[in-house]
């Protein structure tokens, strides 16, 4: 008897466990916001913008999830410094997998929307693309220059 | 009979338009040398083909069609409301080329929002946008926060030409006696203001550990769209995204200061303070903020799911000073507009929004003076009515000199109102058409035709197109206040009448 209620416990530790690091997507995380408030939450998204210092030795980083939704994280300086690369223009920011305890109204924050971070892992590293120029954009702004020219003479000449 | 829209008016009319254009074309060097001193090539290319366009269509239009100095008002009149319409498609542009929109619609939708200092967004991926395109998104609500005709009257409309254009896009107060010093004096004060915001913000993000440059290029984003009350942000989340007490600070400080008159911040300035306490449409701005901040408090009893006081304060009062100033900023999501805030608190968040900063500013909606003066005209009324036929009734107030209420004040306000309420609830039709919860639809109609900004989530690049159509032509009255565009409507129809 003992044994079967042992392997129940484990059973049912294990499936709230799996159950608990399963990846919620950022439409998810907000449509159920009022369910999810102060539980744990496994989200992935790329880190964007810059790192911000919060309070306490705190660092807030604003993750972009895949279905396009955004969150502040709550990351400690040792995390924080992990990251490398923070999306914009031409740069794709690390892809990072956050579990953490999901605020929508955040006691700390002054009821900010945030996930205070309990483990952060890198996924994936940024990358900075290198721009290519456009030629077509070029020629176009050539031509352009041209006719520019010629009808500010006939402007001018006019009011001249 | 509607007089005809002559060759010569039409003339004239192309003729300003195609001077506004060239002056257009000079304003998109600035992201230009956003985009050059960021290395970033192609945004920079984009902003070179779109200046070259609008000057070379401009100095064509000027070469093609004779100048005329002196305009009257149905020509000052249409100038105003067909350079907005031009000004939305040639600012789409580097927009669009950006790759940031679906369509060229929605560039045109982006373009028209900065432009009427709205800030409803259709942007894609904003995160990743050069800084020139976002720089000249915020600068688009600069420029039209300003007044898009007053850039021009700056420097080139002359006498008493100047005037026709400047009523036309909504204002009435004239600072100086001479229109150009006015329109002067509006571009001094948002310079002022924008060197000292600018100053402060940069700090405050510095202290967020944000990099230098970035923080420069913020703080500057931020306060044009704050003092022009557009509410356009650097980043998706809006104002959030700092997650700063202090920026919530400074923005509600930004945002109030942008949506009082222009006149009293003149008076101010030199050295009538007392201006601050007398003046009738201050004392109206913040009674109306007082009392629709009650009515969203009043909505979430028994619905207070904050975790303290000041998180429910800091949530619920700078959306309400957004609202009502025309800013449109968020310190959070949709999602809590939808999931936290009670039918009843939207409403008063919706009425804030409908009622709009005070005159002369760069906030639109209804405006609270006229409000002031619908209620002092049911006054007059009432004492009309009690007093004997020979006592001469006189209304007044106090707005930088004492103003004695006419009949036709107080009609012309009561008309402004009525078509403000009356755009409010079409474009919230169009929005339930669609399936849209009715409140929701008045609330992004309300939004986007006082030029606020706010949304609960109907406002994006999916929606249909009709809608999208729809909030356009409410930002574009609700800017210009109606006047001018009903002038350019019945010429139009003129063109169609016998003779």
């Amino acid at each position: 008897m003992k044994k079967i209620f042992n392997f129940v416990i484990f059973l049912l530790i294990f499936c709230f466990s799996a159950f608990a690091q399963e990846e919620i997507t950022g439409k998810d995380l907000f449509e159920k916001m009022k369910q999810l408030d102060n539980k744990e939450v496994v989200i992935v998204g790329e880190c964007i913008g810059d790192i911000i210092k919060g309070d306490k030795n705190t660092f807030i980083v604003n993750i972009r999830t895949d279905d396009n939704y955004f969150i502040g994280t709550v990351l400690s300086k040792e995390d924080a410094e992990k990251i490398n690369h923070l999306g914009k223009y031409e740069e794709k920011g690390d892809i990072i997998k956050i579990i953490g305890i999901f605020h929508s109204n955040c006691p700390v924050h002054s009821g900010e929307v945030d996930i205070h971070c309990a483990n952060m892992e890198i996924l994936k590293e940024g990358e900075v693309y290198a721009e290519k120029i456009d030629m077509k954009r070029f020629i176009v702004g050539l031509v352009l220059l041209f006719i520019m020219l010629f009808f500010t003479k006939l402007s001018f000449t006019k009011s001249v | 009979m509607i007089p005809q829209f002559s060759r010569d008016d039409f003339k004239v009319v192309i003729y300003y338009i195609g001077n506004l254009i060239v002056y257009l074309g000079i304003m998109m060097l600035l992201p230009l040398f956003v985009g050059i001193i960021n290395n970033e090539i192609n945004p920079s290319l984009d902003f070179i083909i779109s200046s070259l366009l609008c000057l070379s269509i401009g100095n064509f239009i000027m070469y093609k069609f004779p100048y005329n100095p002196d305009i009257n008002w149905r020509q000052g009149m249409s100038i105003v409301a067909l350079s907005w319409i031009v000004c939305m498609f040639l600012g789409a542009i580097p927009l669009f080329l950006s790759g940031h929109y679906i369509s060229y619609l929605d560039a045109c939708f982006e373009s028209m929002s900065a432009f009427a200092t709205t800030g409803l967004v259709l942007v894609n991926d904003l995160d990743h946008m050069a800084y020139a395109y976002n720089f000249w998104r915020h600068f688009m609500c600069f420029i039209g926060g300003q007044g898009i005709i007053l850039v021009g009257l700056t420097f080139s409309v002359r006498g008493g030409a100047g005037m026709k254009v400047y009523v036309g896009e909504g204002r009435e107060e004239k600072i100086f006696p001479n229109i150009v010093q006015t329109a002067r004096f509006i571009w001094a004060v948002s310079i002022i203001y924008l060197f000292l915001g600018t100053l402060v913000l940069f700090f405050i993000c510095l202290f967020h550990n944000i990099t230098p440059g970035r923080a420069l290029f913020h703080s500057i984003c931020i306060f044009m769209a704050g003092w022009d009350t557009s509410g356009f942000a650097v980043q998706s989340q809006n104002i959030l995204y700092y997650h700063s007490a202090a920026i919530n600070l400074v923005t509600t400080l930004i945002c109030v200061l942008g949506a009082f008159n222009f006149a009293v911040h003149y008076t101010v300035w030199t050295g009538k303070i007392k201006e601050l306490v007398k003046n009738f449409e201050l004392k109206l701005f913040f009674g109306s903020i007082i009392v629709l901040s009650s009515i969203v408090c009043l909505g979430f009893l028994g619905h207070f799911s904050f975790p303290n006081f000041f998180s429910f304060f800091r949530l619920t009062f700078y959306h309400l000073v957004s609202a009502h100033t025309g800013v449109g900023y968020t310190n959070s999501t949709i999602y809590h507009f939808l999931n936290y805030w009670p039918s009843f608190s939207l409403i008063g968040l919706i009425i804030a929004m409908g009622l709009g900063g005070c005159s002369c500013s760069t906030a639109g909606g209804i405006k609270i003076i006229r409000i002031g003066i619908f209620f002092k005209g049911i006054k007059k009324e009432i004492k009309r009515l009690l007093f004997p036929d020979s006592a001469i009734l006189v209304e007044k107030f106090h707005n930088i000199r004492d103003v004695f209420i006419q009949d036709n004040q107080v009609k012309y306000a009561t008309n402004i109102i009525i078509l403000y309420i009356l755009f409010y609830f079409i474009g919230a039709m169009v929005g339930t058409f669609y399936d849209y919860p009715f409140l929701y639809s008045l609330f992004e109609s309300v939004s986007a035709c006082a030029n606020v900004g706010l949304s609960v989530g109907i406002t994006t690049p999916s929606m249909p197109t009709l809608l999208k159509i729809t909030y356009i032509l409410e930002m574009w009255f609700g800017r210009l206040e109606f006047i001018s565009i009903f002038v350019v409507i019945g010429f139009i129809f003129s063109l169609r009448s016998p003779e």
